[in-house]
């Protein structure tokens, strides 16, 4: 019986194994081919060669940091704030329903704005701060934001919400006992898409005006044309909007996916 | 005590613009305490006419008093459960966190209340607290969900096909429970159901309804002795009522094929 127990754990780390070391395998796979490509001479001088990135980031990996941290920030605030104001607009959406469409138009049209157009006029209004870069990051998150939420909102099965009727609930209870329980799903899909479109609108943001950010800091490294530092910073952005991804992707397991495992094998002990 | 009165009640419903009439001048009384069916094809407006003495529709003519209120009223009193075809339960909680549900909403027991541990055990699934919904069978969700009804001791009971997705077996215990459920809390009970049988076996009297529009067609008695037993079923008395309500629901359809 204990071998029982064990085996599947075992198979389980083993699995988890596996499915780093699959893609880790391709990655490095992958940069020894780009790396013989380059010294072959086959590559274009835009291309660096990995070597000369790892280089880039030994001679220049503090200024890295110094320019991911605000990035990181604004990007985080702007998430929060876009998932605070999704929350929002999706309660009122929900709770009057007249005003459903005109939230999701609403949401449309400032989603239809291209950021590249609209960043430059909101860093006229609002200073080239951190506050305006938050401002676009937010904006950049918002939609899916939105949309997930008010379609988790309305995922409320029609019994239950009956119910909640028959014993009087008031809106407020409806929407912290029912509407975001059920909405929580929806919520972390929304999350999981809007967090690295949130890291895409700080860069942006950071493109267009800012003297600290790994926006400016590969505009500079364009600029000079110093091509390993500007591979370096696109590699920095990927990391940090991956791991946006990653850190929602884990709340979510801890959330929705934990509690069901642990009570599933303890319920397994009632019957 | 809570009669419930229901009072040449009309209820029309808006489809693509039409107005279509679900209910058409129904009268019934329930009385206090008593355990009432209501059986008639789909579309014959049973379970919209739970939802109207629940509170969740409202008639578009006619009255609707339990206990001597308005259904609004009794319903913000918390005098009406109502158990739906589907346990209707919120997977993300447990038994114990489901049936704990009512009191939440509701700030509290309402007057001696019954505890929800003694829920647990009256429908019997004690030893389940802590498992969530989506462990359970249907049958236990159904009593989960019963429990729930009963959790801030309503004077109505209103069940809408509660057992209709469950197997015959386990229907028939869950019917014999809920009867025993009952007969402990004194509740006036309306069971809506489409099988014959069932409605037989439970009820004080069954109410025969029919469709496009819904109407009334017969009311019979069930003078069947309490408690109601499993014995009961194979005795000709049961017979005798089952054909009573079949010649009701099916009324001249059911002459032509017992000549052939």
């Amino acid at each position: 019986m204990a071998d029982g127990a064990i085996r599947p754990a075992r198979r389980a780390a083993l699995g988890m194994l596996g499915g780093i070391a699959a893609p880790a395998a391709i990655v490095v796979a992958l940069v020894a081919i780009w790396q013989g490509a380059k010294m072959a001479g086959l590559l274009p001088i835009t291309v660096p060669a990995p070597s000369a990135i790892a280089e880039a980031f030994g001679r220049s990996w503090s200024d890295l940091l110094y320019h991911m941290v605000p990035t990181v920030l604004s990007a985080a605030a702007g998430f929060v704030l876009a998932t605070l104001i999704a929350l929002a607009l999706g309660a009122v959406a929900v709770s009057w329903r007249r005003s459903e469409a005109t939230i999701l138009k609403l949401g449309i049209v400032v989603d239809s704005i291209p950021l590249i157009a609209l960043t430059p006029i909101l860093m006229v209004w609002l200073g080239n701060g951190i506050s305006s870069r938050v401002v676009i990051a937010t904006i950049a998150a918002l939609f899916p934001l939105l949309v997930g939420v008010v379609q988790g909102f309305k995922a409320v099965d029609r019994n239950v919400s009956e119910l909640f009727h028959i014993l009087a609930a008031s809106r407020w209870q409806r929407l912290r006992k029912l509407a975001f329980p059920s909405a929580l799903p929806y919520l972390f899909s929304a999350l999981k898409i809007a967090a690295p479109l949130s890291v895409l609108g700080a860069l942006i943001a950071e493109w267009v005006s800012a003297d600290r950010g790994l926006g400016i800091m590969m505009i500079y490294a364009l600029f000079s044309f110093d091509v390993p530092l500007a591979w370096l910073t696109i590699l920095a952005v990927c990391f940090v909007a991956t791991l946006a991804y990653g850190l929602v992707a884990l709340a979510e397991r801890i959330v929705l996916g934990g509690p069901q495992d642990p009570v599933g094998a303890t319920g397994g002990a009632h019957g | 005590m809570t009669e419930i009165l229901i009072d040449h009640v009309v209820k029309d419903f808006t489809i693509d613009r039409r107005s279509v009439r679900a209910i058409d001048d129904i009268s019934l009384t329930f009385p206090s305490g008593s355990f009432s069916a209501l059986i008639g094809p789909s579309g014959c407006g049973k379970s919209t006419l739970l939802r109207l003495v629940a509170d969740i529709l409202a008639p578009t003519a006619g009255t609707i008093r339990v206990g001597g209120l308005p259904p609004g009223e009794a319903r913000l009193r918390h005098e009406i459960g109502f158990v739906f075809q589907d346990a209707s339960l919120l997977p993300w909680r447990t038994v114990l966190e489901n049936i704990q549900l009512p009191l939440e909403v509701a700030g509290g027991p309402i007057g001696d209340g019954p505890r929800p541990e003694n829920l647990i055990r009256l429908v019997g699934l004690s030893g389940f607290e802590n498992a969530k919904p989506a462990q359970l069978s249907g049958g236990m969700q159904q009593r989960v969900s019963i429990a729930r009804a009963l959790t801030l001791r309503p004077k109505v009971l209103l069940l809408d096909e509660p057992f209709g997705a469950l197997d015959e077996i386990t229907r028939q215990r869950m019917n014999m429970e809920l009867l025993r459920i009952w007969q402990e809390t004194g509740t006036t009970a309306i069971l809506v159901t489409h099988t014959i049988g069932e409605a037989v076996f439970m009820a004080d009297r069954v109410h025969v309804l029919a469709a496009h529009p819904g109407r009334l067609v017969t009311s019979i008695e069930v003078d069947l002795p309490r408690p109601r037993e499993l014995a009961m079923l194979q005795t000709p008395a049961f017979n005798h009522f089952e054909n009573a309500v079949r010649a009701a629901l099916f009324g001249d359809e059911l002459k032509a094929v017992s000549v052939g």
